[in-house]
């Protein structure tokens, strides 16, 4: 299946992201803690921060993933979603 | 302007337009509702109005302040908008509930004293259940009971706190609050599970998923920033709320990045928001509060216009499930449009709402030395890019192209997505009309070429980071699967140890019941062997030997005498 995220897109957001760490320099590297003037402190935080994120999400999923019938009927994840008032249920049903 | 009770009113009021049997035209009068009920105050100079004296109390109905005007005043859009977008609505009992919860909604925020308070606060959980239960299904009505167990049991510690405050001190005026007392400590938690703090969250990824596609975008506008509101009203500059908000908005977002349910997903999201609020009203500083209430005011419309988005292609494909969905970009662009300002606003971009509202707190929170929470709100802030930024968008649009086949939205929900879109971006540009609503004077420039840079960088490395993951296969995928949470303990454990009780209080008994039995057997036995037809005591003697031993008694008796 072809995915969006090609190596053009990969290339383009990269290109942006050089671009942002150029604009670093116009920083006046004023700031209330001592490492939010160090320098692509943001950047760095902002790409590590992501990928600690999504990897500690998968260790997550592992503990707490469960079949979509776990709870039963008493909840509504197994359920027929276009119940909810979607266009299907809707043009179907009579004035209530 | 006659002077009315409470805004509130006008909404009870129009709840009778459902009665109207042309859908077009109900649609169009429900619309007003919100309009009317907006103009009945906004006029009117600040001032404490409907006061009322009963049994001694003295009860507000409408206290107008900036506080409580600026969060009437989003309450009402959102009321406005989510009509708007529910104009198909064939469900009588939905539209009423969606006007009552409103209603009560904005009641609450103008109550002056605690008894006010308490009637609507019970109001919005009894009005916002219909809004589950109009699914009608058996799912829907079990999650609405335990919605309603929830709600209603938030209003029943406010109700017990303002009594035992009552006691302390004579008033019930709704004014700020130490925690000082077991009365506050009450209504301090009452005001919690409305807030969804830490583990007292779930009703809301609970509910929300489970109402109709319309109910959630109401439900999503209302009650966490009515508690948001009743928090920043009592108990500004509590300290603990500021680590309980930065816990608030830091755990959601592992759940939110691998749950399949987008409304689910949009559900945790507010729980991450709300939490920087929360971190603004711990700081209590006025530049913080002033950012949790303009933060809660661009919250409201964006998160409303994120449901809107997952509505909208809910209403369409039938599911809002990340695994069903994908390559929605060509046959729904404009809702694609607009859930990208949606995902732009929240992940707090630089000319978009949250930028401007979400910048304040994080100021407030470096200006008052605050480090770690500071780092927490920022890694946080690359969760909602995470989660709310590009899942929501990129599972929809993009992600997997499943081959659905589907309209645009309907008109009606592209014109509401328009309006709510056309407010994240205009608050963003032009930050200053929202900035001179807010309680306090504000002097803040968001626009200073080293916070956009920073911010940029933050985002944008983030998205490069989202982009390696995705493409070298990293990225978690979309699994039909739910993920269990705290609920688990009360949905799950509790009544599986019910279970497991009521197994051994059983068994336990029928040891009991046959240890009595048998030492009865054996009692039984015994009296048997002496009383039973072959028993000692049964046994039938001569009656010569009854006379016999008569005789050796008299015999005795009178030896004795004479001896």
């Amino acid at each position: 299946m072809k995915s969006y995220i090609t190596n053009k897109v990969l290339l383009g957001l990269g290109a942006i992201c050089l671009a942002l760490a150029i604009a670093d320099l116009l920083r006046d590297g004023h700031g209330m803690f001592e490492v939010e003037r160090s320098p692509l402190f943001f950047a760095v935080f902002g790409f590590v921060t992501y990928a600690a994120l999504i990897f500690l999400s998968r260790v997550l999923r592992r503990l707490v993933m469960r079949p979509e019938d776990y709870y039963g009927d008493r909840a509504t994840d197994e359920e027929d979603e276009s119940l909810a008032g979607t266009e299907k249920q809707v043009s179907g049903a009579q004035d209530a | 302007m006659p002077e009315i009770l409470s805004p509130a009113l006008v909404y009870v009021a129009g709840a009778l337009a459902v009665l109207i049997p042309w859908r077009a035209v109900r649609g169009a009068v429900l619309l007003f509702v919100p309009l009317l009920a907006l103009a009945s105050f906004v006029t009117l100079p600040y001032a404490n109005y409907g006061l009322l004296n009963i049994f001694d109390l003295q009860l507000g109905f409408l206290r107008l302040d900036p506080l409580s005007f600026v969060f009437a005043l989003v309450f009402s859009l959102a009321a406005f908008l989510s009509l708007l977008f529910a104009f198909h609505l064939r469900d009588r009992l939905e539209q009423a509930a969606s006007l009552l919860y409103a209603g009560a909604t904005i009641g609450a925020v103008f109550a002056a004293d605690l008894l006010t308070l308490f009637i609507f606060w019970e109001g919005t959980a009894l009005a916002s259940v219909f809004l589950i239960w109009a699914r009608r299904t058996e799912g829907a009505w079990h999650t609405g009971l335990r919605y309603l167990a929830i709600q209603i049991g938030s209003g029943l510690l406010l109700l017990a706190g303002l009594i035992l405050r009552y006691r302390d001190t004579g008033s019930i005026a709704f004014e700020h609050m130490e925690l000082d007392s077991l009365g506050t400590w009450l209504i301090f938690l009452a005001f919690g599970i409305k807030c969804a703090f830490p583990l007292l969250h779930n009703w809301l990824q609970d509910a929300y998923p489970a109402a109709t596609l319309t109910g959630s975008v109401t439900l999503s506008a209302f009650t966490t920033k009515l508690a948001v509101y009743a928090l920043s009203r009592g108990f500004a500059g509590t300290e603990s709320l500021i680590y309980i908000g930065a816990v608030m908005t830091i755990f959601p977002v592992f759940f939110a990045a691998i749950e399949n349910n987008l409304r689910r997903v949009l559900a945790y999201s507010i729980n991450n928001q709300i939490g920087f609020m929360v971190v603004g009203i711990g700081i209590g500083t006025p530049l913080a509060l002033d950012g949790t209430v303009a933060h809660a005011f661009a919250h409201v419309i964006y998160k409303g216009l994120l449901f809107m988005s997952v509505g909208a292609v809910m209403y369409r494909t039938g599911t809002a499930k990340a695994s069903e969905l994908g390559g929605l970009w060509k046959s729904m662009p404009l809702t694609m449009a607009f859930c990208i300002v949606g995902s732009l606003s929240i992940s707090a971009f630089p000319l978009f709402s949250g930028f401007v509202s979400k910048s304040l707190i994080l100021s407030a929170s470096a200006d008052t030395g605050h480090f770690l929470v500071w780092l927490t709100l920022l890694a946080a802030s690359v969760g909602v890019l995470e989660h709310s930024g590009i899942k929501i968008p990129y599972s929809m649009f993009f992600g997997h192209d499943r081959g659905l086949k589907v309209r645009e939205a309907p008109l009606h929900m592209l014109i509401a997505m328009g309006i709510a879109a056309a407010l994240c971006v205009g608050i963003g540009i032009w930050p200053q009309p929202l900035y001179g609503l807010l309680p306090y004077p504000v002097d803040f420039h968001p626009y200073t070429t080293d916070h956009v840079v920073t911010q940029l960088q933050l985002l944008f490395f983030a998205g490069l980071a989202f982009a390696v993951l995705i493409r070298y296969g990293l990225y978690p995928a979309e699994l039909r699967s739910i993920n269990l949470d705290f609920d688990w303990f009360y949905r799950r454990m509790l009544p599986g140890m019910t279970i497991v009780l009521a197994y051994q209080v059983q068994t336990g008994w029928r040891a009991l019941v046959r240890a009595a039995d048998y030492r009865l057997n054996r009692l039984l036995v015994a009296v048997y062997r002496t009383h039973g037809p072959e028993g000692i005591l049964a046994r039938t003697a001569p009656t010569g030997a009854m006379v016999f031993w008569i005789a050796v008694v008299l015999g005795i008796t009178l030896a004795l005498t004479y001896l």
